[in-house]
């Protein structure tokens, strides 16, 4: 019986074209994206059904301010994609620069929707008006606890790349960790356009 | 580039003994079997519960249970057997048998695969604490439509301690889903192609699609119910522009898939084991594998079936319903390629064939009367009766259960070194079997007369008594036959010597050709795989027969 080595296994991997972790990963914003369908679904399912939207008496969503939380946003996705490039390139300064870029408007961007949920609570939407309330809240809410979650991620990315726990060759944690900021990026995008711009 | 920070490899970790080298391991065959001993544990507590239930319905005004607590015990039997048990126990079959089937000495990330572990017993917890609190469980039913579940109609703390017990499942369930994705994708060894994976294999790569894909939509709905009842939102409150239909099209949405989820590792065990034990090839292994694919594709489409009496729309009620009913072709392919598999063949009745056989009569009687029930008027007249709670039982029990416990007689032997009594294991498979039909065949009556599911008593006078004390008594008849398992199970561990071997039953497939239980490492040196039989190929060519399984390439 012809066998082989077992570790032939680990040749074998190379061939798969992605790697083990950027592939988990990119399985788990699949799923993330279905989280964020099932929510637009609702709230599109809501909206379709309500005689007019917003509806009659409600405070409106500022479309200046949700655009100016887009811009750091967005912003902060290409300053982590600067990052990336540096520590593909073994660029320490652009790397610590990147990341801290996207760290520093991601924390921002979380200040800043907090502020924006103070100040329309002032103007009386809460959770508790009606489905306009409602799904504004439970989407950006639901969309900020990621934020959140891509920030710690960022945050220890950052950590070990100040370390140098990084090479151009082994970086995958970066290049995992920043897909999924762009990720949170892009769902904000779409958010964006559904709660504060459509009419 | 593989061996970043998430996926270094489970043997660097520190070796533990006893206790602490199950509680710590990052093993996948440890935790493959503790997925399975947690799971028949949920098993059996559903099943008192359900035992609980009957025992209430027997007789008209039975006086057993109060209604609140009978709301509660139906609907922690069935949040119990679909959310503890036969969602997870597919997960841990997959643990323990889907790396050493495709050749990977782990799975591509053991320490989230230990996480998914041990979320299940946590949520148990949150779910099972709520009996001790005021007001009690969940109490709506597994679906919990609201309005019934909002903040007025219920009040206790029940129903949000299920919707985290929940939320914690979802999570330990696309854990282990990417998982096994990612390890069947990247960790299969040489020779192993995706056309010559074991069907199990195949199959729990299509369930964990879907879980992947249709979990995370009812952790978006299980939330808006949760602010629905706690922070004053109003996602399901027509007063306030909200609709409590929106809650049943995103919770079917997960939960018709969820069916699949719970059957789709079930057909993978029987696929495995009716060719074993019919000394033959599995009889068109590719159509198998797409039916399987097109049932997980389709799967996603359908989940308005359960919604008919809401009043959609007729276009899309008609189309659901002609869906629905595609759905029966690759299931009939199905049928017909494990009939093909067993025709002709010399068949062996050892207790796994049993239980797989016993399988596909039950899964049949499930699958026509599901195919019936999806016709828009017979849905109608049908809805919420005891009808629904008969198919659903035909499928999950006939089908899911018995599969389960093909699988569990079918490797017991590879987990242990010994083999479960066989006398004992036809004696449950027969008792099993009789009560599952005096249980739930009465149940398409009543239902035919008209009784509603979901009801704590009922008037003498009806002609629902009968048929009652029949399922009842069939219950008690299944309950008899665990009692048998279990028996079984502790006798056949302690008592029965290690005659099981590396291959008890002249397997197929990669498990059958290591050491039972497998070492460590699973594999020192990988067999050749020219096949998707690659054990049988190796025991052809030691027995000097130049013969292999005809390629699929």
């Amino acid at each position: 019986m012809t066998t082989h080595a077992a570790t032939a296994q680990a040749a074998h991997l190379g061939e798969q074209g992605m790697s083990r972790g950027m592939f988990g990963m990119v399985l788990f914003i699949a799923s993330e994206i279905m989280l964020f369908g099932g929510l637009f679904a609702g709230y599109f399912y809501m909206r379709n059904q309500a005689a007019s939207w917003p509806p009659e008496g409600v405070h409106e969503v500022d479309p200046v301010t949700g655009g100016i939380l887009t811009a750091i946003l967005v912003i902060s996705g290409l300053s982590a994609h600067m990052g990336v490039v540096g520590a593909k390139a073994g660029n320490q300064g652009l790397f610590i620069f990147g990341l801290a870029g996207a760290l520093l408007l991601g924390t921002i961007f979380i200040g800043g929707q907090i502020y924006e949920w103070f100040l329309l609570m002032d103007h009386g939407l809460t959770a508790e008006s009606g489905v306009y309330g409602s799904s504004f809240y439970v989407l950006t809410g639901f969309h900020g606890a990621h934020v959140i979650v891509g920030l710690a991620m960022l945050l220890v990315v950052f950590i070990r790349g100040f370390w140098r726990d990084f090479t151009p060759k082994r970086h995958l944690f970066v290049d995992a960790s920043v897909l999924y900021w762009h990720f949170v990026d892009i769902v904000w995008v779409f958010l964006y356009a559904a709660l504060y711009v459509l009419v | 580039m593989a061996t970043g920070a998430i996926a270094r490899p489970a043997h660097e970790a520190k070796e533990y003994t006893g206790l602490l080298a199950w509680l710590l391991t990052t093993d996948h065959k440890k935790i493959g079997i503790m997925y399975l001993i947690f799971t028949i544990i949920f098993f059996f507590t559903g099943g008192v519960l359900a035992l609980l239930v009957r025992l209430q319905l027997a007789w008209s005004d039975a006086g057993i249970l109060s209604q609140d607590q009978y709301n509660q015990f139906f609907t922690m039997h069935a949040s119990t057997m679909l959310f503890l048990f036969v969602i997870p126990v597919g997960a841990g079959f997959a643990n323990y048998l889907l790396p050493l089937m495709i050749g990977a000495k782990d799975m591509a990330y053991p320490r989230i695969n230990a996480l998914s572990l041990w979320l299940i017993p946590l949520a148990a917890l949150v779910m099972f604490s709520s009996f001790f609190i005021e007001g009690g469980s969940a109490a709506a039913g597994w679906t919990e439509y609201p309005p019934l579940t909002n903040g007025t109609f219920m009040p206790g703390k029940g129903t949000d301690l299920w919707i985290l017990g929940v939320q914690i499942l979802g999570i330990s369930s696309v854990g282990g889903a990417i998982n096994f994705l990612v390890t069947t994708m990247t960790m299969r060894a040489p020779g192993m192609t995706l056309a010559r994976m074991p069907i199990f294999v195949w199959m729990i790569v299509v369930t964990s699609v879907l879980v992947t894909f249709a979990t995370p939509v009812l952790a978006g709905v299980l939330t808006m119910l949760f602010t629905d009842r706690n922070v004053g939102t109003s996602f399901f409150d027509p007063r306030e522009g909200g609709n409590p239909i929106l809650w049943q099209q995103l919770f079917w949405f997960y939960s018709h898939p969820a069916v699949y989820i719970m059957v789709l590792p079930a057909m993978g065990i029987i696929s495995e084991v009716l060719p074993v034990f019919s000394r033959k090839p599995l009889f068109g292994y590719k159509a198998v594998i797409y039916a399987g694919a097109a049932i997980g594709v389709l799967g996603f489409t359908v989940w308005m079936h359960h919604m008919f009496a809401t009043g959609l729309s007729a276009p899309l009620t008609i189309w659901t319903m002609f869906a629905t009913m595609s759905i029966g072709v690759p299931t009939g392919v199905k049928m017909f390629n494990w009939l093909g598999t067993m025709w002709g063949g010399s068949i062996s009745l050892k207790a796994p064939m049993l239980f797989a056989v016993g399988f596909l009569f039950m899964f049949l009687i499930g699958g026509i009367d599901g195919v019936y029930s999806a016709f828009v008027p017979v849905d109608y007249a049908l809805n919420d009766t005891y009808w629904v709670v008969s198919h659903i039982h035909y499928v999950l029990f006939g089908g899911s259960v018995f599969g389960i416990f093909a699988g569990i007689f079918y490797w017991f032997p590879k987990m242990t070194g010994k083999f479960l009594n066989e006398t004992l294991g036809k004696l449950q498979f027969w008792l099993m079997l009789i009560g599952m039909n005096l249980t739930f065949m009465p149940m398409h009556i009543l239902g035919l007369k008209g009784m509603p599911r979901r009801i704590a008593d009922y008037e003498a006078g009806l002609g629902w008594e009968y048929w009652n004390l029949v399922a009842t008594i069939g219950a008690f008849t299944i309950g008899v036959s665990m009692m048998v398992f279990i028996a079984n199970f502790f006798m056949s561990l302690k008592t029965a010597p290690k005659t099981a071997g590396d291959d008890p039953w002249e397997g197929n497939t990669l498990e059958w050709m290591i050491s039972s239980p497998p070492p460590e490492q699973n594999f020192d040196t990988l067999p050749e795989i020219n096949s998707e039989r690659p054990a049988w190929d190796a025991r052809m060519q030691r027995q000097g027969f130049a013969g292999r399984t005809q390629q699929h390439s």
